[in-house]
This record gives structure tokens, sequence and C-alpha cells, in this order.
């Protein structure tokens, strides 16, 4: 199965012109014999939103909600998105099939420190629950800071997913050599959590400019040996797609039996104890 | 804090021509003085838009060294852009003949602020965005005067330290005369930035690159630079810390502008 992931730069609150951005990459990636796209965190909104949280936000029945289940009649998709819910604001991402939004994660992490101030516009998702799809398998997607909280994945891991489809809105940061360290850092993560969870990692990052942030790009895919098989360009729209094997899951799964050698239960009891030394 | 100059001038091209392209305008002007920031300011905005669309605005006083007029010049011919030579004698004189004054500060502020009202007078005229020219070196230690040469519409250069903008301009191709330069504000005849603040930029920048960027404790730089020197730099980052904010408002309702009226500088562009 080819899937393809969309590197592209959101304006902060246009929202429908994000969306028609959405319907245009989807229709190019369909031509390119992609079968699946993912977009970066936000993509629908833009990412530096401040007050601007709740009049982007939807919710199920909103005509820009309905929009972009249409536009997953193209192809299924990943998308970032500000979701409402009991009056609630969560940055969100959702997997949209066949015109329904079939999952949604809601972003855990929420950053705050530094340039970020996530916390202070967004409300917390509490759950990383995986889904299941018929081409896909097993699914588990993360938002960007979640991505960086490395039991975030051990939670799909442990779920048995097959494939980890993370959304990131990443500014490019620290003063940069070979190139920014801040886009060294998503690679050495997908490096590792790829290899040592055997599982497929798909990172899609935006580009583009909020406010004088600069976003990194730099989105890739990993396969479930550690190989790099997709690598976009720094810090420029960019689509690339790359193939996701069933086949190699299970290759890389008898070459490492990392989930099977997990011991779920013993780190279930140290963290309990933990928690109750409190 | 070395940086690769390549990656860094891309991304400032890109800056300067995304945001320009956000506000629906075609050109950039630039207050060039013959130095070396705004001359590397220059460099990259002609790479953004082409020397078509880049304008300089030459703006000497007659205190101004002739170099420096005659260095702008020569980069503005280089470059091919569109230029203003405009003397602001007439106009500053005028109005110290109504408040004379030998303070060579309040002197070297009106010539910024002349400035800078010509930069907009002629954005306005041109239909471009004043890009700044501030170094990160400057606006820490607040070397600049407030709405003179500080005011800007975007700034590339302003997360890089003097000693960085120099490392850029030598690969963009900036004249060695101009990278040898002495760094002036070429406000009155034989003033030095490194001789008004008692220190070089490459002593200052390692200083402010670990407070700053790394943040060190100050105590723990004091030890590698010596606490004169520290205590120096922290007393200027404290002082002119207003010269890099909007001006304080009264908080009366609920939501105030700049404190919890709070939108993207590129919000619905």
């Amino acid at each position: 199965m080819n899937i393809a992931i969309a590197q592209m730069g959101p304006a902060v609150g246009k929202v429908e012109q994000n969306l028609d951005k959405h319907l245009e990459i989807l229709q190019k990636a369909k031509d390119k014999g992609a079968e699946a796209v993912i977009f970066p965190e936000l993509a629908l909104t833009g990412y530096e939103l401040y007050d601007l949280v709740p009049d982007v936000a939807i919710k199920e029945g909103h005509p820009i909600m309905e929009k972009l289940k249409e536009g997953s009649r193209i192809l299924p998709f990943f998308t970032g998105f500000v979701l409402e819910e009991d009056d609630l604001f969560f940055n969100a991402a959702g997997f949209f099939r066949e015109g329904k939004l079939v999952h949604i994660h809601r972003k855990v992490f929420l950053p705050n420190y530094s340039m970020f101030e996530e916390k202070r516009f967004f409300a917390e998702g509490d759950r990383f629950r995986a889904f299941y799809d018929g081409k896909l398998g097993r699914v588990g997607i993360l938002i960007c800071y979640d991505y960086l909280h490395p039991s975030s994945s051990y939670v799909y891991f442990l779920q048995k997913v097959d494939l980890l489809v993370v959304l990131s809105a990443s500014p490019a940061r620290g003063y940069p050599q070979d190139g920014f360290p801040s886009i060294a850092m998503w690679e050495n993560m997908s490096k590792v959590v790829s290899r040592h969870f055997t599982v497929y990692v798909a990172y899609a990052n935006r580009v583009g400019f909020d406010g004088g942030m600069a976003f990194g790009g730099g989105s890739h895919a990993y396969s479930p040996t550690g190989e790099e098989i997709l690598r976009l360009r720094d810090l420029e729209e960019d689509l690339g797609i790359f193939a996701y094997q069933r086949k190699e899951l299970r290759r890389a799964r008898v070459l490492f039996p990392a989930l099977r050698d997990e011991r779920p239960r013993v780190i279930y009891r140290e963290i309990r104890r933990i928690l109750n030394e409190d | 804090m070395r940086i690769n100059p390549e990656i860094v001038e891309n991304l400032a091209v890109n800056f300067i021509r995304t945001e320009l392209s956000r506000i629906g305008m075609k050109k950039g002007i630039v207050g060039l003085s013959g130095g070396l920031d705004s001359t590397t300011v220059l460099y990259l905005l002609t790479r953004a838009v082409g020397p078509e669309n880049a304008v300089a605005v030459i703006m000497p006083h007659r205190v101004s060294s002739p170099s420096s007029v005659e260095d702008a010049m020569d980069v503005v011919k280089t470059l091919g852009v569109k230029h203003y030579l405009i003397d602001i004698t007439p106009m500053v004189e005028a109005y110290f003949e109504k408040m004379p004054t030998d303070n060579k500060v309040l002197r070297g502020n009106k010539m910024a602020r002349e400035r800078m009202s010509i930069l907009y007078d002629i954005s306005a005229r041109e239909g471009g965005l004043v890009i700044g020219t501030s170094n990160k070196s400057e606006i820490l230690l607040g070397y600049g005067t407030i709405f003179g040469d500080l005011a800007s519409a975007i700034n590339p250069i302003g997360d890089l330290y003097k000693t960085q903008v120099r490392v850029l301009a030598r690969h963009l191709g900036v004249p060695e005369k101009i990278l040898r330069k002495k760094p002036s504000a070429d406000l009155w005849v034989g003033q030095t930035d490194e001789g008004e603040l008692g220190i070089t930029y490459q002593e200052a920048d390692k200083i402010l690159y670990e407070l700053v960027d790394l943040r060190k404790p100050v105590e723990e730089v004091e030890r590698s630079y010596g606490k004169e020197k520290v205590r120096g730099i922290v007393d200027k980052i404290y002082k002119n810390h207003f010269k890099r904010l909007p001006p304080q408002i009264l908080k009366i309702s609920t939501r105030t502008v700049g404190r919890d009226f709070l939108y993207s500088r590129d919000v619905l562009t």
C-alpha cells in the first residue's frame, strides 16, 4: 500500500483556503498513486491560533467537517484540526475514510514552554486508543509533542499497532549547522521508535511561517526495521510516498521479537508502585 | 553559535518572500547605511524579490562618514536596485535650530527617527514593507533608538548575533571593505559601537549566547568572562527591555490589547 505525506503550510485562521488546499493535495496524491494521505498538525487551521481557537473549531455537523468527510472520498486521510466537544477545544487529529470520520485523537501532551503555550488555549486529551482499518491495519495517532514522550508510543506498542502516524507543527530552531537541530531530533526519535517497537512510523511536519516561526518540514517515514524509507525536504512544501508493506512488519518482528518479549505487567506494577509512593 | 549561512540565507529569503506576499506587497524598503547589517539585509531582500522590487534609501547627515555614502552607493550599483539618496541634514537641523542641544544622544536619536519617518513615507509611496536591519546583539543590548532604527515591519536578521551576521554577509558576497568596517551607528564623528558599549561584539555575543540561548546562570557566565563585563551586559538587557515591547496599556477591561487579546502576527493573511 502507498501512503503519502503531505508537507504543506496552512494559513493562520483561513480554514476554507486550507480546506481547498487539502482537496487539491488529495487529488494530486491520488494521481501519483497514493492510497492514503497524512497531513500535518492543525493543517486545517494553522498553528499560531491563540484567541482564534474557538472561532476555527469544528464538530460533527459543521459544514467544514462535512466537507472534510466528502474529501475522503478522493482518498482516505489523516489531518489536524481544532475539535469542539462540550464547549471544550482540543488540538485533534482525525482519520477520514469514504465520507466518514473514522477515528479521533486528542493531543495528550500540550507543550507549554519556550515558544509554546498550548495549555492556555486547548483542553488536554486523555487517551491513546489504537484503531483498526482494513487497509492500514492497527494504527495509532500522535500529535507532535505526544511523540516526544516515548511512553505514548509505548502505549500504542502494547496495543500492537502496525503504523504510528505523527502529525506535527514543529518550528525549526537552534542555530543550524548541518541542518536545524530540531529537525534531527524528530528523525532520531523515529529511528529508535520504529526499530524498537517494530512499527512503521510516518511523521508529517508542516512548513511555512506563523508570526516569524519557520516550521521545519523534514517529514519522513521509517520501516519497522528502523530504516528511513522517505525523507521530504527541509522547510519547503513537498509531497512524498512510501510503500507500507505487511510483509515488512512480519519480517521485522521475526528479526526482533520486541512485542513478544515485552513485560507490560512488570512495567504496570512498577508504575503503580511509583505513583502510590506519593 | 556557529551557523550554516546557506541554510540561514534560504530561510531568510523565503521569509521575506512569504511575508510580502501575505500582505500583498511586492517591494521591500531598506535604509542603507553602508554598514554590515543593512547591506546584508539588502542582499537578502534582492535575492528574495529581485532588484526591481528592492529599494534602498540612503540617508546621510553632514556628520556621517563620507565613506558610508560611497560604500552604500557601491552596493546599490552592484545589486542594481532602485535607490533614494536623501540628505537629512536640513530636516534635522531645522529642528535643532528651534531646540538647540549639544547632547550627542539627543541628536543621534533625532536622526534615527528622521530616517524612520522617511522610510515609512517611501514605503507608502512605493507600496512596500520596511525591512528591519537590527541584529540580535543590538536588540538584546538595547543599542538602538526606539521608534527609530528599531522600527520595521519584518526583520530577517533580528535573531542573528552581529558576529553571525558577518558570517552570513561573507557567504552572500558582501564586499570585503564592508565586512571589515568597524561597526558604527555613525551618528557622530568617531562613534563606534564597541567604543560606546565598552566591549567587543566578539565577546558580547558569546556572553549573550550563554545567557540568553543557553540560559546559563549569570554567576556561571561571570566566572568565564568576568563579573564586571557580564553585569554590564545583564544591566543593559533589562534596562532596555522596553525598547523591545509595544507600549504598556493600562488594563481596565477584561480583554486588553497585548495581554489577553492575542492573535498571530500573520492572522488571516
